[in-house]
């Protein structure tokens, strides 16, 4: 699906946003944020001063700006979490046009009709082609057909589905590789899983996080620290001898609580799941996303996420009795008609040994694969045939067809076999020529990936049913860490309990009704759009696009949630250090003037100074919502240098740039009075 | 502080009390949040994990202590011993 569309956001969009923003300036709704509670306080209160000031006739300037800037951060901070929620609406509404490109050819009495998939109501009749998607979830009431079911099953071979039998139903999504069938819809428009997911986003009715909800209380008990250090400095100043301004006070507190974190925190929060909604994964809680953060053990499936769910000609393996070429050749023209993954890799191996594809000649007769025969071919007009098919169907084809077998078949048919691959074997209408062998291909850039994860010390675990030798190579190839071969479903379940027992926190892609347990077991369960519902209900994330792959960016988004909030926290507490050495000089210099030697900054006035720190104090929040919305960018570097990194940018930078900022401010602001 | 007499009944139980908010309750809270962090889930060590050996973390902390103190306790010095400071230095020079 494409989200460039919701990437930038409209000017209506942003209007709505503020306008949000200003519904959300209730006390009852501030409460949430204890952070912003207490500005927002500061703001009524300092509102309030300015009043009495301009009644009792004395100069209320500085009361008004002070209420105003107030006022200012309280929106500001409130107008982030808008600009997300906005986002995370522009996004749902993005779903849900995508989910209805696809196409059905319904039935109603004699006539046919094309209609887009989300017309489709329960009950409905749906015609289905080979090579077309199914368009929803069904029962097939007329016809056989082959389904490649990869993406749900995890199951490479393509799979009969048949009306009548127990294996009639079909899954919306997959993909329908011969025959032609009727079904009928089993679920209203609206009723879907995919639905009901996206109900869910749109209703944004969002709980704290656990850690959102750590991070609080700890920003709580700073802002708590400095109420109370505010509050006991005019009973010391006056010890002293001393007095303060109110309106000082009120602007020293608020520097000096940590605004600019308190103020992103939800949209932070909100922005966590919109990234995981643009990678198409649906998190069914914002908890979900960040537990994702912590994942230590990733269960991963061998088809579909390591290797191709599809298996792929690796290997021309000719018999003793035939010559290669002839033999190559045989195997691309029987599968010149082949639309299969498998028989189109096929004529690309011959391609890369050299064999180009033949132009098939019009009258040439192309036999199908058909369930029942198990193999297909051409026929040409000089009555010579070529065709290839499983070995036991070929077997009978053979010897209908008098030809012998040679003694070397079975041998490289076993070979294959061994090696964890399918072999197919292809035969002239003279000879039976030789074998294809069929295996997985790991996917590109999947060893990538997992030492990236590796790095950010996540382990990967592959289970699979093949076994121990087949399992062995495959993970050889991709580089995980662990292997369990001839897995039964029972067996992850088992596995995700061990690793837990150790602590660790684990993950897995699922997407059969066997996996619903796992599912529910594992920290993170990602449910795949096409499987089935029991697995969908189990999991607590959904991936819309069936990719079990998708279960590293899941783990990469998380990390960068986590990553995101630290870094922002570690960046507001930095800036109060630069705060202090602004405000503090300017409060105490008018009692005790000769603290003025503290204003290393030489800021012009105190008056000027406290408006400078207050405005970069409400301007940094707005200045930050794009950085909290697409998040700080996270690379697969040890935690040591992450940490390091980001305290030098974080940290360092966040107790520096208030200095530059403020004076700038200070020099612009005194040369207006 | 010359003018304080030390031997009354409000000096001396003030005092008194600010000796034990002041010193048991930072000792207090830091091993009830210690005592928390027991009960929680010990992730074992992992090639992800953030070795504590380190310059990095090292610094890290010190830096972090630092911060939260200053902040904490800035304004009362700079109004107390600080500003104290600066005034008899102010007159030293003065003189």
């Amino acid at each position: 699906m494409k989200n460039q569309t919701v990437q930038t956001m409209t000017m209506s969009e942003l209007r709505q946003a503020s306008v949000d923003s200003l519904k959300k300036l209730s006390l009852l709704k501030m409460a949430s944020s204890p952070v912003m509670f207490i500005v927002w306080v500061g703001t009524l209160l300092s509102a309030a001063m300015t009043l009495y000031q301009a009644v009792q006739d004395k100069p209320y300037a500085m009361a008004l700006i002070t209420t105003i800037i107030l006022f200012l951060t309280v929106w500001f901070s409130n107008l982030a979490e808008s600009v997300a929620e906005a986002k995370s609406r522009g996004q749902a509404s993005s779903l849900r046009s995508a989910k209805q490109s696809l196409k059905a050819c319904r039935i109603k009495g004699e006539s046919e009709s094309w209609v887009a998939a989300a017309d489709l109501i329960k009950g409905d009749r749906v015609k289905v082609r080979a090579g077309e998607y199914i368009p929803a979830d069904g029962d097939i009431i007329v016809g056989v057909a082959t389904v490649n079911e990869s993406a749900v099953t995890g199951e490479s071979a393509a799979v009969l589905r048949e009306s009548g039998t127990d294996h009639s139903s079909v899954i919306g999504g997959t993909k329908l590789l011969s025959g032609e069938v009727v079904l009928e819809v089993a679920n209203d428009p609206g009723n879907s899983f995919l639905d009901r997911m996206i109900g869910l986003v749109e209703g944004a009715q969002r709980q704290k996080t656990p850690n959102e909800t750590a991070l609080t209380v700890l920003l709580s008990s700073l802002s708590a620290v400095f109420l109370l250090i505010v509050m006991t400095l005019p009973a010391m100043a006056h010890f002293m001898g001393a007095s303060l301004d109110d309106t000082m006070l009120i602007a020293l507190l608020v520097c000096l609580i940590p605004t600019t974190i308190g103020g992103l925190l939800p949209a932070i929060g909100i922005a966590g799941m919109n990234r995981a909604l643009k990678a198409n994964v649906v998190a069914k809680s914002g908890k979900a996303v960040e537990v994702a953060g912590d994942i230590d053990t990733l269960l991963l499936d061998k088809t579909g996420t390591i290797t191709f769910g599809d298996r792929q000609a690796t290997e021309f393996l000719v018999s003793k009795d035939a010559d290669s070429i002839e033999m190559i050749k045989a195997a691309v023209w029987s599968s010149l008609d082949d639309p299969t993954p498998e028989g189109k890799s096929v004529v690309l191996l011959a391609e890369n040994k050299g064999i180009d594809k033949p132009e098939a000649p019009a009258d040439a007769e192309f036999i199908p694969f058909s369930p029942k025969t198990r193999i297909s071919g051409v026929q040409l007009v000089d009555g010579s045939l070529m065709m290839k098919g499983a070995s036991d169907s070929m077997k009978t084809w053979a010897r209908d067809h008098q030809l012998s077998w040679p003694d070397d078949m079975d041998g490289l048919v076993r070979k294959v076999a061994k090696q964890g691959g399918t072999p197919l074997v292809v035969a002239s209408n003279t000879a039976v020529l030789g074998v294809i062998a069929l295996s997985d291909v790991v996917k590109p850039g999947v060893a990538e990936r997992f030492a990236q994860l590796r790095a950010l010390g996540v382990r990967t675990v592959m289970v699979t049913g093949d076994n121990p030798v087949t399992a062995g190579v495959i993970a050889a190839q991709a580089g995980v860490d662990d292997f369990i071969a001839e897995a039964k479903p029972e067996d992850k379940l088992a596995l995700i309990r061990e690793e837990q027992a150790k602590g660790r926190l684990v993950a897995m892609v699922g997407e059969g009704t066997n996996d619903a347990p796992a599912l529910a077991q594992a920290d993170i369960g990602l449910a795949m759009n096409s499987g089935t519902q029991a697995a969908k209900e189990a999991g607590n994330m959904v991936d819309l696009d069936s990719d079990p792959a998708k279960l590293l960016s899941v783990v990469e988004i998380g990390k960068q949630l986590l990553i995101t909030r630290g870094a922002l926290t570690t960046f507001s507490l930095a800036n109060d250090v630069a705060k202090y050495f602004v405000i503090l000089p300017a409060i105490f210099v008018t009692a005790i003037p000769i603290i003025g030697t503290l204003n290393v900054m030489h800021l012009h006035s105190p008056q000027s100074a406290v408006i400078a720190a207050l405005i970069f104090n409400a301007l940094i929040i707005p200045a930050l919502i794009p950085l909290a919305l697409k998040g700080v960018k996270v690379r697969a570097i040890t935690a040591e240098k992450l940490l390091r990194n980001n305290m030098l940018v974080y940290g360092l930078g966040g107790v520096l740039l208030p200095f530059i900022s403020i004076k700038i401010l200070d020099v612009i602001i005194s040369s207006f009075f | 502080m010359a003018g304080l007499k030390n031997d009354t009944p409000w000096w001396n139980l003030s005092a008194a009390f600010m000796i034990l908010l002041g010193r048991y309750l930072p000792l207090v809270i830091p091993l009830m949040i210690a005592g928390l962090m027991a009960k929680k889930r010990v992730t074992p060590a992992s090639s992800g994990g953030l070795t504590l050996e380190t310059p990095t973390f090292c610094v890290t902390l010190i830096a972090v202590i630092l911060v939260i103190n200053v902040l904490s306790f800035l304004p009362a010095a700079v109004i107390g011993p600080i500003g104290e400071a600066l005034q008899l230095s102010a007159v030293h020079v003065g003189n």
